[in-house]
């Protein structure tokens, strides 16, 4: 577990989860609402699909916009963050989330092309 | 579970059918017409019979291309014309039709139909009937049936307009083919050419053409010499005529945007009777499709296209190849899709036109081109119209005027000197090289994405001219004086210019390139002025920027051409321009690229 870092994390969609649980994965999603634990939060993906996120501790700060998550699919379809990281939007420079799930499409479509999960079985 | 029109087949095929029967397709099939459009003929039934003596007319061709008309497929029969022919068969023309249900979603044939042959049934045409026989000179036989269901009851029959003479029922210009003579048209002329004559090995002459609509479509009319005569100072644009006896054939699509199979021509017969009561009648038929779309069609597709006339151009007057002058103009058009496309006009088109006031243009048959990205063209074939009296005008004036004109409008044509258009000429550096460009007569132009991979600072920067335009290199005079040949005076001072040579490279390949002054301020970052002082005073903060500008990634356009020094040819490629990557526009491109790719 202590190599999640090291560890290929495919980047997925909402409606991917199903297909990567108890793997590590990257999902990038615009934040929804925050939990008032601070422990969880919601994130739509480009399809305007949500999930949710758990996290270990609860956010020390206020989160808003696109946010990059990275930790493993729970049981239930959830993503259990190890870590999370925002994207700043401020510099006029939005993200554009359906883009960037059109481009994640390409790389789930064409395995052969992008051969990131080669590494991950081990 | 779908219920067919059961009977609708007898009926149709004696020739009282209504519309709006629902009926399955058993079998279509197409009939290879010759050098004329394919022709679909299909066999229908409504559970009780089938009929097989069913045509698509040819503007319906695309519903059996695509496949929608597959067997098994409910539909809704909602206007046909019953020709006979001179065998006495009845062929029913479908010239609207619905799916209601694709094949896909019906199980199977509905019922047991059979053949249906005249004979089975009783009535007036089972018996030899000499009525149905074809008459020595066909007559004409069209029964138009149009709205039936709707209108039935409510109009009586004699509301249908006929013909002054009352010799031909009207009948639309859809149900029209070479086959049958005896027909009136109403229609409303939207175009008339000027006359225009020929003279050649076989005599001379003049024509004239023009294009008629009426609510089924439309079609071409062109007149010779005694016709010119008979009929050009009698036709209106605008106004309707009831009009007979003229020749059809196959409309020679090369010259004609119009979009029917087949044309008309004006002979010795043919009757052109004005008509009064026109404001059933269509004013022009129009399908416009909206400037954002026309990067998706094909170069030298023929379109209608209204906009609003954003800016306009001064006329100017040049030269053709076979040494007539023209005079041309373009203007701006945009629409809703906040496209904007530049507009050519010629002739006398071009000298008229007057764009204050940001008028709406409509134009019908224009032709579309993939010079500087995509632009249109009004050939002597396009109808022009400023300010139409259509919907789709006021619509838009509406929505110019509301939002419209604060919208930027991005360009799908490459302004002069490059800056970003719809439809760029996208390339790898390689394919500039498989592809042989510049090889050809002209220079060719195309967009790249590439970085900056070395930057030759010797020689960069050039004393020139400080006149304004003159951007020419002066000869230091070593007494404090630069002389410039071209302006044939010396300046006690000069102005620096930038010349660069940059080695560009993509995934696959790597090109020297020019840049001149604005692009290479661009790539470096600086302007020539503050690089030549640098250059005078501070060589290690000079070197600095052009570490700091290599390894930079840039959208370029580059002009290539062959060019020949000392019987040595090689390619020059000279920048353009420079522009920041956007990222967005770069990733839609690629991921475009690669769905093309695999759909390959």
């Amino acid at each position: 577990m202590a190599g999640i870092m090291d560890v290929p994390k495919p980047r997925i969609n909402c409606s991917m989860l199903s297909q990567h649980i108890n793997r590590p994965v990257c999902f990038v999603g615009r934040v929804e609402k925050v939990h008032p634990t601070g422990k969880t939060f919601t994130v739509s993906d480009g399809e305007g699909k949500s999930a949710t996120v758990e996290l270990n501790e609860p956010l020390e700060e206020e989160l808003s916009g696109v946010v990059e998550v990275i930790g493993m699919v729970s049981n239930k379809g959830g993503i259990m963050a190890t870590t999370y990281h925002m994207l700043r939007e401020d510099k006029g420079i939005l993200f554009d989330l359906e883009l960037y799930n059109e481009a994640l499409k390409v790389v789930h479509d064409f395995p052969q092309h992008y051969p990131f999960e080669v590494a991950s079985s081990g | 579970m779908t219920k067919l029109s059961e009977g609708a087949i007898e009926s149709l095929s004696n020739g009282t059918g209504g519309n709006d029967a629902v009926l399955q397709l058993v079998n279509i099939r197409k009939i290879d017409g010759g050098n004329g459009p394919a022709r679909f003929r299909v066999m229908m039934s409504d559970g009780r019979h089938t009929l097989s003596s069913f045509m698509l007319s040819t503007q319906l061709n695309c519903l059996a291309e695509e496949n929608r008309l597959a067997p098994n497929c409910i539909c809704v029969l909602k206007r046909h014309v019953t020709n006979i022919l001179k065998d006495g068969r009845r062929v029913v023309i479908i010239l609207e039709i619905d799916v209601i249900k694709p094949a896909e979603e019906v199980a199977g044939k509905i019922g047991d139909p059979t053949a249906y042959t005249e004979g089975h049934t009783k009535g007036p045409q089972s018996a030899p009937n000499p009525e149905s026989r074809p008459p020595l000179h066909p007559q004409n036989r069209n029964e138009v049936n149009r709205g039936f269901s709707r209108d039935f009851g409510k109009k009586p029959p004699s509301a249908i307009p006929s013909t002054p003479g009352g010799s031909a029922k009207v009948v639309p210009i859809a149900s029209l083919n070479p086959y049958q003579s005896k027909w009136t048209i109403r229609a409303r002329v939207t175009n008339k050419s000027t006359i225009r004559t020929w003279s050649n090995s076989r005599g001379d002459g003049k024509l004239f053409s023009m294009e008629i609509v009426d609510e089924s479509g439309e079609i071409r009319v062109t007149g010779f010499n005694q016709e010119v005569d008979k009929f050009y100072s009698l036709i209106e644009v605008g106004k309707v005529y009831y009009i007979s006896k003229c020749s059809l054939k196959i409309a020679n699509k090369q010259y004609t945007s119009v979009k029917n199979d087949y044309e008309m021509t004006l002979n010795g017969e043919s009757s052109v009777i004005p008509c009064e009561d026109s404001s059933d009648v269509p004013m022009v038929q129009c399908d416009f499709i909206s400037i954002g779309d026309l990067e998706n069609r094909d170069k030298d597709a023929v379109v209608d296209v209204i906009g609003v006339c954003k800016s306009v151009e001064e006329v100017t007057r040049l030269t053709t190849k076979t040494n007539r002058e023209v005079s041309k103009r373009t203007l701006n058009l945009m629409d809703m899709s906040g496209k904007v496309v530049t507009v050519t006009l010629w002739g006398e088109e071009a000298e008229k036109f007057d764009g204050s006031g940001q008028p709406i243009v409509a134009i019908k048959g224009a032709k579309l081109s993939d010079f500087g990205g995509r632009s249109l063209s009004a050939s002597f074939s396009s109808t022009l119209m400023i300010n139409p009296d259509i919907p789709e005008a006021y619509k838009l004036r509406g929505w110019y005027d509301k939002e419209g004109h604060a919208m930027d409008g991005q360009s799908l044509t490459e302004l002069k000197g490059g800056s970003g258009g719809g439809n760029t000429n996208w390339k790898a550096l390689s394919d500039v090289k498989t592809e042989h460009l510049g090889h050809g007569d002209k220079a060719d132009y195309y967009t790249c994405i590439a970085t900056i991979v070395y930057l030759r600072k010797e020689n960069c920067l050039y004393q020139a001219c400080p006149s304004q335009d003159c951007n020419k290199k002066v000869v230091d005079q070593q007494n404090g004086m630069f002389r410039c040949e071209k302006c044939d005076k010396e300046f006690p001072n000069f102005k620096y210019r930038l010349i660069l040579s940059a080695n560009i490279a993509d995934h696959g390949d790597n090109q020297w390139v020019t840049c001149f002054q604005e692009s290479a301020e661009a790539i470096l970052g600086q302007n020539a002025a503050y690089l030549g002082q640098l250059k005078d005073s501070n060589e290690t903060a000079f070197d600095e920027i052009f570490q700091q500008a290599n390894f930079n990634t840039f959208v370029f356009r580059n002009r290539v051409k062959l060019e020949t020094y000392n019987d040595e040819s090689r390619i020059k490629a000279t920048v353009m321009d420079v522009k920041s990557v956007d990222h967005k526009d770069y990733s839609k491109r690629l991921i475009m690229n690669i769905r093309k790719l695999a759909a390959q």
